[in-house]
C-alpha cells in the first residue's frame, strides 16, 4: 500500500486520475479503513492536509469544509438544525469525530447520513477536477459518477428543513432517510439509492430490492409514507 | 520499519512498525494492553477507544503513519501508579465491570466525558457511551457510575445508594461491596488469553467451507506444507479418527458424537475444511491459497420445515452407534447409511432420534389428560412463534493458545467449562488428563458460546502434534458463522380456558433447528417445556418436541437456553386466551401461575436426557415480582399519546429458571489457610465475568471473618482446583458457591480444632471472630489465623489447615420472575420503542447485588436485541450476508429503554448458599414476551416471529 500526500486540491485529483484504478482518497477513514472498506488492497491519497475544515457563513450561503468532522456539523451553531440532526444518524460519537462530510458524499452510499438532507437543501458542491474548480449541484453530483474533489458544501444559510431516518437500530444501516426542505424532496433508499425532485411522489420513481434493511415492499411504503407524516 | 514519534499517555514515544499497520495493533504489541478490538476494524464495538488529539476515536480506523506527532491517551493513563481513578472505582462499585473486555475503553470514555463536562447531563452520557458496545451488564449502571463518580470527586465518598442490600445480619453477604477482580479488569491488566501469547506463538488458520453441504472429494494440501513456516495442515485425511461433539457438558453427555476434527462431509457454510500451523498469518494465508480442495456439493437444508420433509437430503447419513441402551433394529438401521463419507453418529444413549429424518434427538410427554382439558375449555388458542438465529457476539472472540510444556499440553483458555475442555482435548488428542492443563483465564463474554469447545479442541491438538506454540482466534465473521447460536425454533402453542380464567390444558409442539452439528440439541429445546410449563398450575399439560438437523451455521447454549423461546410461545399464548376469553391478562396469570409447595408433576419426563425429578415449588417471589410490577408499571391504566399515529400498550411475562442440573452437576472446591492466616480458595467453578469468584470471596470473609483483602479465589485451573461441572445452566452460585462454602465450613472446623489443641481448649468453647483469629468464649483468649498455621507448620506442627468441598443436590432452588415493558408503537411508520422496562426477579439472597442488578440489565438488553433487533440472515446458499455488528443489529445505548429498572425480590432459599438463587439467565426469558403483549396492547396485532420489527407490525396492520 502506498500512501501520497497531496499538497493541494488539484494535485490530489491528478493523483486520483493518474491511479484511478488503484488509489482511493483517505479521509476521515470510518470507510475506507474499516472492515472490508474502500481502502483495502488500494493506495491512499491521504487528503489531510488540504485544510477544508470550516464552517464559516460566506454572505448569504453556508459553507461547509469537506473534511469538517460529522461531529463539527453537529455541534456547530451555524448549521441549520435538521442538517445537524442529519449528523447525528451517525450514532456513534468515535465514528462522527472521524467520519468527514466529503466522505460521506463522496462514497455515495445509499445509505448516507447526508446525501438526502443536503440535496433537499439545494446543497452545492464546489470541487476540484484535474481542469480546475467546478461547481455542481449535490443530487447531481451523488447520481453521476463524477470523480471530482469535494473540497466545500454550500447551502443557503437559513434554510430550514426537515428529515426523518428509518432503520433497525440506531447504528444501523438506514434503510429510509427523507429530507424536505422547500418544495425539494429527497429520499436515500438502502439499495435503491438517491431520488429528489419537487413532489412527494418521488419514491414512485425508484426500483425497491429486498436487502438487510429490509423487503421491497417495506421501503416502498416508508418512502411514500415519510412525507405524510406529522412533523 | 519505520519509526513514528507521537505522545502516549504524556510520554513521548516511537512506535516501530509499517506506516500502513493500524494503530490498535501497534499500540497493544506496544504494550498498551488496554486497547483491544473486538469488531476486526469494524468500527463499532469500541474496544479500541483511545482518545486522539482530544477526540474520542476508534484505534482501529487510524493507520499508524497518522499518528505521527499526535497525542494519545489510552486506559492505561487512567491509574496513578496502582490505583484506580475515581471513574474506574465508581465502574467497579456500580457493578458494571463483568466480563469487561472493554471496561478500560469505557473508563476512558467516560474519564474523558466528565474532563468535557464535569457534571454530564443523561443525554451527555448516552451521546459518550454511542461509541461502545456493551453486551454483558447493560447500560444502566454506567449512569450510576458517572453520579458516583462525581460524588467521589466532589466528596471524597460515593453518597448515592449503589444497590439494596440484603442479610442485616451477615457482615459482607448481600451486601454492594465490589468485585474482586473489578480493578484488574477496569484497569486493562493483561488478564485474558490474548494477553498470555508470547512473540513467537505460530498462528492457526481455518480454511472454511463455502458450501452449505458437501463432500471433500479430494484435498490436496501438498504445496502448502512446503511452504517455510508450514508446521503442519490438519484435514480430514490426517486428523484423529475421534468421533466428539463440542457442547460442554456432563459426561455421558446428552449430545451425539457427531463429528471429528476435520470432516470428510461439510455441513455448513463455514464448517472446518483444513487448519494450518503457520509461523505468522501472512504464511497460512498464502498456504491456504495453496491448498486445492475438490467438494461434491450436495443438497441443504436450512429450516425445520425443509428438514422434516419428505425426502429431504439428510444432513447426517452414516452408520449410528450407541454407547448405551442401543435399539434392537440398530443393524437394520444402519442398512441404511449412505455414503462412507458421511462419518458416524454416537449416541452415548438414546436420545429419540432418527437421523435419516435429520432427526436429531426428540422427547415428549405429559401430565393429566389433555384431550379432556381441551374438552372442558371454553376457549382455545393454537398458534406458532418463531424465534430467529441469535449470535452471542461476546466482546472477546473465541479465542485459545496452546503450548507444550515438560511433556504436558497447557491450554490458555476462554471458558466456561475448563473440566470439559479438558475432557474433550484429552479425547480429541488421545492423552490422558494428567497431560493436559487448562487455564481458564478472564472470560471477556460468554453467555452460553463458551460453554462449548469450539476451537480448544483443534488448538490444543494443534500445539500437541506440532509442539509449537499456538495461537487462535475467531474473525468476527467466523463468530457469526463458525461458532455457535441461539436455535432458532418454531414453537406451537395450544392453550385452552374456561371463562374464568382457569386453564385447562396446554399443550407445547416445539421444533428446534440445531444446525449440522447436535451441540446440546436436547437439553437446549427442552429448556423451552421445562422452564416454562412448571410456572402453570395447571392438570393437563404436555409437549411433543423435536430437533432437527440443518445445514445452518451451528446452534448451541445461549444464556437461557431454550427458555427464552418457550416463554415468548406460551406466555404469548396466554395473553391471547385471556384476550380471546376477554379477561384481563394478570388475573388469568394469578389464577393459573405456581405457588410454594405445588408439585410440579411436570418435571417427570422434563429431564435431561434421563427421568427428571419430581419436586414441589420451592421458595418462590413470583407473586411479588407481578404484583409489585402491575404497581410500577400502573397495570390496567391506558397511557395515551399527544400524536394519534403513536400508540401505547403495557405486557408483561412471568419467567423462571434453575439453579443448576440437580442430580447432574457437581462442584468442588479447596480452601486453605496460608502460613499468615490469609485464605486462598481454590475454586473448580468457572467465573466468566459474573461475579462467581467474588462469591466465593464473599463466602469465605463471612464465615471466617477476614477482610476480602486477606482472601485469594484461583479458580477453573485444573491443576490447582478440583472438579467441577462449569458454569453453565444457571449453576455458579448454587454448585459452585455451594461448593465454596462446604470447603470453607470445613476449614473452619479444621481452624477450631487446630486452634484447641494449641490453645489447649475444647473446640466447642471456640469460634472465630473478625479480624480473623479464633477466641475462647470461656477464657477469653485468642489465636490469630497467622500465629495458628505458622504453628501448624514449623516443623512439629500438624501441618498445613486445608479443606476439601464438595456439593451434590437433588434439590432445585428455582428462580422466579416478572418483567414488564411499555412501548410505544407508530401504526404509520411501524417504528417500535421500548419506553419502559421493568425485571423484578427473585435471585433468592443476591450475594452480589450490584452485580446481581447489571446482569438482570445486560441480560435483558441482549433479550430486546433477540426481541426486536438480532437476527442472523442466511441466502438461498446458506451464507450469512449480515455476519458483522453494524449489519447483524445488536442494540446499543440508544436502544435502551428509557425508564428501566431491575427490582430483586427478596426471599431466602433454604438450598442456596447464605439463600442465593440463579441471576442471569432468567433475565433473558422475560422481554420478547413482555413486548410482544404489549404490542398487541398498542396496536391490536400479535406478533409471532422474531425480530418482532417494524416491517413485520407493518404487514400484520395491512399496511404493506
Amino acid at each position: 500500500m502506498n500512501i501520497y500526500h497531496p499538497q493541494t486540491p488539484l494535485e490530489a485529483v491528478k493523483l486520483r486520475k493518474e491511479n484511478a484504478e488503484t488509489a482511493v482518497y483517505l479521509a476521515g477513514g470510518t470507510d475506507d479503513l474499516r472492515l472490508g472498506g474502500a481502502a483495502e488492497g488500494k493506495d491512499l491519497i491521504d487528503i489531510n492536509a488540504l485544510g477544508m475544515d470550516k464552517i464559516e457563513i460566506c454572505g448569504d450561503k453556508l459553507c461547509i469544509g469537506a473534511r469538517c468532522t460529522l461531529q463539527d456539523l453537529a455541534e456547530c451553531d451555524l448549521v441549520p438544525d435538521f442538517i445537524r440532526e442529519a449528523a447525528y444518524f451517525c450514532s456513534s460519537l468515535a465514528r462522527r469525530n472521524a467520519a468527514t462530510v466529503g466522505g460521506n458524499l463522496g462514497l455515495r452510499r445509499d445509505d448516507s447520513y447526508l446525501a438526502a438532507v443536503l440535496t433537499a437543501s439545494e446543497a452545492v458542491l464546489d470541487s476540484m477536477t484535474p481542469h480546475g474548480e467546478k461547481e455542481k449541484k449535490i443530487g447531481e453530483y451523488l447520481q453521476s459518477s463524477c470523480k471530482a474533489l469535494i473540497m466545500n458544501i454550500k447551502i443557503d444559510k437559513d434554510r430550514t428543513g426537515w428529515v426523518k431516518r428509518f432503520g433497525n437500530t440506531a447504528a444501523s444501516h438506514a434503510a429510509v432517510i427523507a429530507a424536505q426542505s422547500g418544495d425539494v424532496y429527497a429520499l436515500s433508499v438502502h439499495g435503491s439509492g438517491l431520488v429528489y425532485g419537487h413532489s412527494p411522489e418521488i419514491a414512485g420513481s425508484l426500483t425497491y430490492v429486498d436487502d438487510i434493511t429490509g423487503g421491497a415492499a417495506y421501503k416502498k411504503y416508508l418512502a411514500e409514507t415519510a412525507f405524510t407524516l406529522r412533523r | 520499519m519505520e519509526q513514528w514519534k507521537c505522545k502516549i499517555n504524556g510520554e513521548t514515544v516511537f512506535l516501530t512498525s509499517k506506516a500502513t499497520d493500524r494503530l490498535r495493533d501497534v499500540l497493544y504489541r506496544t504494550g498498551y494492553r488496554s486497547v483491544r478490538d473486538s469488531d476486526d476494524a469494524e468500527g463499532f464495538a469500541g474496544s479500541d477507544t483511545i482518545i486522539f488529539n482530544g477526540k474520542l476515536r476508534y484505534s482501529n480506523l487510524i493507520l499508524l503513519y497518522q499518528a505521527e506527532n499526535a497525542e494519545i491517551r489510552t486506559a492505561e493513563s487512567l491509574l496513578h501508579g496502582r490505583e484506580l481513578n475515581n471513574v474506574q472505582k465508581a465502574m467497579v462499585a456500580a457493578g458494571i465491570v463483568q466480563s469487561a473486555y472493554n471496561a478500560p475503553a469505557a473508563a476512558l470514555i467516560l474519564t474523558w466525558l466528565l474532563e468535557q463536562h464535569p457534571n454530564p447531563t443523561k443525554e451527555q452520557i448516552k451521546d459518550a457511551l454511542s461509541s461502545i458496545f456493551i453486551r454483558d451488564a447493560g447500560y444502566e449502571h454506567y449512569y450510576l457510575a458517572v453520579k458516583l463518580a462525581c460524588e467521589l470527586r466532589d466528596t471524597g465518598a460515593f453518597q448515592s445508594e449503589i444497590a439494596p442490600s440484603f442479610r442485616p445480619h451477615l457482615d459482607i453477604i448481600g451486601k454492594p461491596v465490589g468485585k474482586i477482580d473489578g480493578a484488574a479488569l477496569v484497569s486493562g491488566e493483561p488478564v485474558f488469553v490474548e494477553d498470555k501469547v508470547p512473540e513467537n506463538a505460530w498462528v492457526l488458520h481455518v480454511i472454511r467451507s463455502p458450501f452449505a453441504s458437501a463432500y471433500i472429494k479430494s484435498i490436496d494440501t501438498s504445496e502448502a506444507e512446503k511452504l517455510d513456516g508450514v508446521a503442519a495442515v490438519i484435514t480430514a485425511a490426517n486428523c484423529p479418527d475421534v468421533y466428539y461433539m463440542q457442547a460442554g457438558q456432563g459426561n455421558p453427555e446428552p449430545s451425539p458424537h457427531d463429528r471429528r476434527l476435520f470432516n470428510w462431509k461439510v455441513r455448513h457454510v463455514g464448517d472446518r475444511v483444513a487448519g494450518i500451523v503457520a509461523r505468522t498469518p501472512e504464511i497460512a494465508f498464502k498456504a491456504a491459497s495453496l491448498i486445492h480442495v475438490e467438494y461434491e456439493p450436495t443438497d441443504a437444508v436450512y429450516t425445520v420445515e425443509e428438514a422434516m420433509a419428505e425426502g429431504a437430503p439428510l444432513v447426517h447419513n452414516g452408520p449410528v452407534r450407541y454407547n448405551a441402551g442401543a435399539p434392537a433394529d440398530l443393524d437394520e438401521y444402519n442398512k441404511k447409511a449412505g455414503d462412507p463419507r458421511e462419518g458416524d453418529v454416537i449416541y452415548q444413549f438414546p436420545l429419540h432420534a432418527d437421523i435419516r429424518k435429520n432427526i436429531a434427538a426428540s422427547n415428549k410427554g405429559h401430565i393429566g389428560d389433555l384431550e379432556k382439558g381441551f374438552a372442558e375449555a371454553d376457549a382455545i388458542v393454537d398458534h406458532t412463534y418463531q424465534t430467529s438465529q441469535i449470535q452471542h457476539t461476546p466482546l472477546e472472540p473465541h479465542v485459545c493458545y496452546a503450548h507444550v510444556e515438560n511433556g504436558r499440553l497447557v491450554i490458555n483458555a476462554s471458558t466456561q467449562v475448563p473440566y470439559h475442555v479438558r475432557r474433550i482435548v484429552s479425547w480429541v488428542c488421545g492423552i490422558p488428563e494428567n497431560k493436559i492443563h487448562i487455564i481458564k483465564e478472564r472470560v471477556g463474554g460468554g453467555y452460553g458460546s463458551k460453554q462449548d469447545i469450539l476451537v480448544e479442541d483443534l488448538t490444543g491438538y494443534a500445539a500437541w502434534i506440532t509442539g509449537k506454540p499456538v495461537y487462535y482466534r475467531n474473525t468476527r465473521e467466523e463468530e457469526f458463522i463458525a461458532n455457535s447460536t441461539r436455535h432458532p425454533m418454531r414453537a406451537r402453542v395450544k392453550m385452552g380456558g374456561k371463562k374464568d380464567g382457569t386453564i385447562t390444558a396446554i399443550f407445547m409442539e416445539v421444533c428446534a433447528n440445531t444446525g449440522p452439528y447436535g451441540n446440546h440439541c436436547l437439553t437446549v429445546p427442552m429448556n423451552s417445556c421445562s422452564k416454562t410449563l412448571p410456572l402453570f398450575k395447571v392438570d393437563n399439560m404436555g409437549y411433543d418436541l423435536k430437533v432437527f438437523y440443518t445445514n445452518t451455521p451451528p446452534a448451541g447454549a445461549y444464556q437461557g437456553y431454550g427458555t427464552p423461546k418457550g416463554t415468548y410461545g406460551i406466555m404469548m399464548a396466554m395473553a391471547e386466551l385471556a384476550d380471546k376469553l376477554g379477561i384481563d391478562y394478570k388475573d388469568m396469570v394469578m389464577k393459573n401461575r405456581v405457588e410454594e409447595g405445588y408439585m410440579l408433576e411436570i418435571l417427570k419426563g422434563l429431564g435431561e436426557g434421563r427421568e427428571g425429578n419430581v419436586v414441589p415449588v420451592g421458595s418462590c417471589g413470583l407473586d411479588e415480582a407481578i404484583e409489585k410490577g402491575c404497581e410500577m408499571i400502573n397495570w390496567g391504566h391506558k397511557e395515551e399519546s399527544d400524536d394519534p399515529d403513536w400508540k401505547i400498550g403495557k405486557g408483561f411475562a412471568m419467567i423462571m429458571q434453575g439453579s443448576g442440573l440437580p442430580g447432574l452437576d457437581h462442584a468442588e472446591a479447596i480452601a486453605k489457610l496460608e502460613t499468615d492466616g490469609t485464605v486462598i480458595l481454590n475454586s473448580g467453578g468457572a467465573d466468566l465475568g459474573t461475579g462467581l469468584d467474588t462469591i466465593s470471596a464473599k463466602i469465605v470473609c463471612e464465615q471466617l471473618k477476614v477482610p476480602m483483602e486477606r482472601v485469594t479465589v484461583v479458580s477453573g485451573d485444573t491443576d490447582s482446583c478440583v472438579f467441577d461441572t462449569g458454569a453453565y445452566a444457571s449453576s455458579g452460585t448454587f454448585f459452585s458457591g455451594n461448593a465454596s462454602l462446604v470447603a470453607v465450613k470445613k476449614l473452619k472446623e479444621k481452624i477450631l480444632a487446630e486452634a484447641a489443641l494449641q490453645m489447649g481448649e475444647e473446640a466447642a468453647d471456640l469460634d472465630v471472630r473478625a479480624p480473623g483469629e479464633v477466641y475462647s468464649k470461656k477464657t477469653g483468649k485468642s489465636l490469630t489465623y497467622g500465629e495458628l498455621s505458622h504453628t501448624a507448620i514449623s516443623g512439629t506442627g500438624r501441618g498445613q489447615v486445608v479443606a476439601h468441598g464438595s456439593f451434590v443436590t437433588a434439590a432445585s432452588s428455582v428462580p422466579y420472575g416478572a418483567h414488564f415493558a411499555q412501548v410505544a408503537v407508530n401504526v404509520k411508520t411501524g417504528e417500535i420503542k421500548v419506553q419502559k422496562f421493568y425485571a423484578l426477579q427473585d435471585a433468592g439472597t443476591p450475594i452480589n447485588p450490584e452485580i446481581a442488578l447489571c446482569q438482570m440489565y445486560g441480560a435483558v438488553m441482549k433479550s430486546i436485541g433477540h426481541s426486536l433487533y438480532e437476527n442472523m440472515i442466511l441466502d438461498k446458499d446458506g451464507r450469512c450476508v449480515n455476519a458483522n455488528l453494524l449489519d447483524y443489529g445488536v442494540p446499543m445505548i440508544t436502544e435502551a429503554p428509557e425508564d428501566f429498572k431491575s427490582v430483586l425480590i427478596d426471599v431466602d432459599d433454604k438450598d442456596g448458599p447464605y439463600g442465593a438463587k440463579s441471576i442471569s439467565e432468567i433475565a433473558c426469558n422475560g422481554a420478547a414476551p413482555a413486548i410482544g403483549i404489549a404490542i398487541h396492547d398498542a396496536c391490536g396485532v400479535w406478533l409471532r416471529s422474531w425480530p418482532m420489527n417494524s416491517e413485520k407490525l407493518l404487514k400484520a396492520l395491512g399496511k404493506i
